[in-house]
């Protein structure tokens, strides 16, 4: 009986794999689909009679889970195709290959966030859904405080655990929407969809405060109390912005943080969405022939 | 074919009478012998109905949500084409309309405007979205004000944020609630010489309006004040702005196109 319910549990488990693996490629099937829409393959007359297929790959997966996958997740003219085990192992290789290739070149391998690359993609992404739906996204432009000093002090195998140390805090008490990447030495990014500047500080503060009060502890060495510094600025929809500019105004922010005594967060002023865009206030000149008559 | 002048009935400061001048205003210019439209614009806390003492079944609101015929909304005040459309009231999402929203809202509503002389807006006050894209929208804006610096205050604010955001810049002005001719002419004045001085645009005075005892008790009555008692302070001084709006419109029907808020809808299908 017990086995029975074992037996249950980890075809449950199973289930559950399968179905995030068909989930993941999805999403890649909604980028390829929307490409397609806005134009990636021309069918004009010098393509006529050419045809191409795209395979992707889902081991472990029969065509029954994916014909209810399919159904559930409005895929149902995608072909599947299945294949052998003798058939599949080779290009099971090739995507395995792939995969790795791919998630190299968007992963820091140190601490296994975005990297750069990812980051500029995904902010590029948020930012036109924010357009299209009239919300707001806000970027933090983070950067660890006095971390030169933990590499000469204690050696640089201390400074990527501390590195390890913060990515590991970013990636467990950001949301689960959020985006988290490394974007340089000791420079981490967050994109934070739908948070107004007000909000999404009060969330890098809490994730300051929460990295603060857990120190790390290199081999052979005391706790060390490591913080950050950083700029906060936010675009909202209705308003188009790049996300060049914004992370330009992000990092201002962050210096300001730096200059005024770091471990804290700045919001930037010049952002196009700051929560005070000062153009159409009535200022106090204004103000003063309003209630006198008199300049 | 009548050719309509939209007015929208603005104040940047809630409890100025804003509601309550649009409504005999339109009582007046409807007596004059033109065919008016009064439309709530003030989605989410609709009062003129309150004002007439009706409690009509359907709102404008029920454009949005189902096929009724937009007709089928309009409550006749007066004989003769002095008609009223209804809003809701205790609705949130309609104080912030989106853009399609509003864009299906008076696509549907096209057909009622044919056949009348003027459609007034009473826009809610403070500065929201809707109230400065509809204000944006209409060919005339009538900001109300009253004395008091915090009135002046919020109606600069209001007309700044829609020159500002819209490039809106011809307002015309009504001082209401004032104690003598004295009060509407500092008023104005101050009022226009910071927009002169810094936005360069000049709005212009269509009068004041004198503090009336007459006026409460016309809305505990639930009758416009033109009706009740129209020898009032007040109602004489309605009827002449009336008069000078009935001017301003002679003055410009030429320019008007063949829907009042046409050059808004962008002619989508719905």
């Amino acid at each position: 009986m017990q086995n029975e319910e074992h037996d249950a549990g980890s075809r449950r488990a199973e289930q559950h794999k399968h179905e995030e693996l068909v989930e993941a490629a999805t999403e890649e099937i909604q980028t390829l689909r929307r490409a397609l829409q806005e134009g990636l393959c021309r069918s004009d007359a010098c393509n006529a009679g050419r045809m191409l297929a795209v395979t992707r790959l889902l081991p472990g997966c029969d065509e029954e889970q994916w014909a209810a996958a399919a159904e559930r997740l409005g895929l149902t003219n995608w072909i599947a195709y299945p294949l052998g085990s003798d058939a599949g192992i080779n290009l099971l290789k090739v995507q395995d290959a792939l995969d790795d290739l791919s998630w190299k070149s968007e992963h820091d391998p140190l601490t296994g966030l975005p990297n750069r690359r990812a980051f500029e993609r995904m902010l590029k992404l948020e930012l036109q859904r924010a357009e299209r739906g009239n919300s707001q996204v806000s970027v933090a432009a983070l950067d660890l405080d006095d971390f030169k000093a933990v590499n000469d002090v204690y050696g640089h195998p201390c400074g990527d655990e501390v590195l390890v140390h913060v990515a590991h805090h970013l990636a467990s008490g950001k949301r689960a929407y959020d985006v988290a990447a490394r974007t340089g030495g000791e420079e981490f990014a967050l994109i934070l969809p739908g948070a107004s500047a007000v909000t999404a500080r009060l969330m890098v503060e809490r994730l300051l405060a929460a990295l603060r009060a857990a120190p790390v502890r290199c081999a052979g060495t005391g706790p060390l109390h490591i913080t950050f510094s950083a700029g906060v600025a936010v675009c909202k929809g209705s308003i188009p912005c790049s996300a060049e500019k914004l992370m330009a105004f992000a990092d201002e922010a962050l210096y300001e943080a730096k200059r005024a005594g770091k471990n804290r967060v700045m919001i930037s002023r010049k952002s196009p969405g700051a929560p005070y865009d000062r153009s159409t206030m009535v200022q106090s000149q204004e103000k003063q022939i309003l209630f006198s008559g008199k300049e | 074919m009548r050719k309509t002048l939209s007015v929208s009935i603005l104040s940047g400061k809630g409890g100025v009478g804003k509601t309550n001048l649009a409504l005999n205003l339109a009582f007046c210019l409807h007596k004059g012998g033109h065919p008016l439209l009064l439309m709530d614009c003030d989605m989410g806390l609709a009062n003129l109905d309150v004002l007439l003492g009706l409690a009509p079944e359907h709102t404008m609101y029920d454009l949005l949500e189902s096929d009724i015929e937009p007709q089928s909304i309009v409550v006749p005040i007066e004989q003769g084409g002095f008609d009223f459309l209804p809003a809701a009231s205790g609705l949130t999402d309609l104080i912030e309309m989106d853009n399609d929203t509003r864009e299906l809202l008076f696509h549907r509503l096209l057909p009622v405007f044919d056949g009348y002389d003027y459609l007034f807006m009473d826009l809610g006050a403070g500065i929201s979205p809707t109230v400065l894209s509809l204000g944006a929208m209409s060919d005339m804006r009538v900001v109300i004000i009253t004395p008091e610096p915090t009135s002046l205050t919020d109606s600069y604010a209001l007309i700044k944020m829609m020159h500002a955001q819209h490039g809106v810049d011809d307002f015309h002005v009504i001082v209401n609630q004032a104690e003598n001719p004295g009060e509407v002419k500092q008023a104005f004045q101050r009022l226009a010489a910071v927009c002169d001085r810094f936005l360069g645009i000049s709005p212009v005075l269509l009068g004041g309006v004198s503090y009336d005892k007459a006026l409460p008790e016309a809305v505990r009555r639930q009758t416009p004040l033109m009706r009740m008692n129209h020898k009032s302070p007040a109602a004489k001084d309605i009827f002449s702005i009336a008069v000078k709006m009935q001017r301003h419109r002679a003055a410009i029907v030429h320019t008007l196109g063949q829907s009042p808020l046409f050059g808004e809808l962008t002619g989508k299908e719905y």
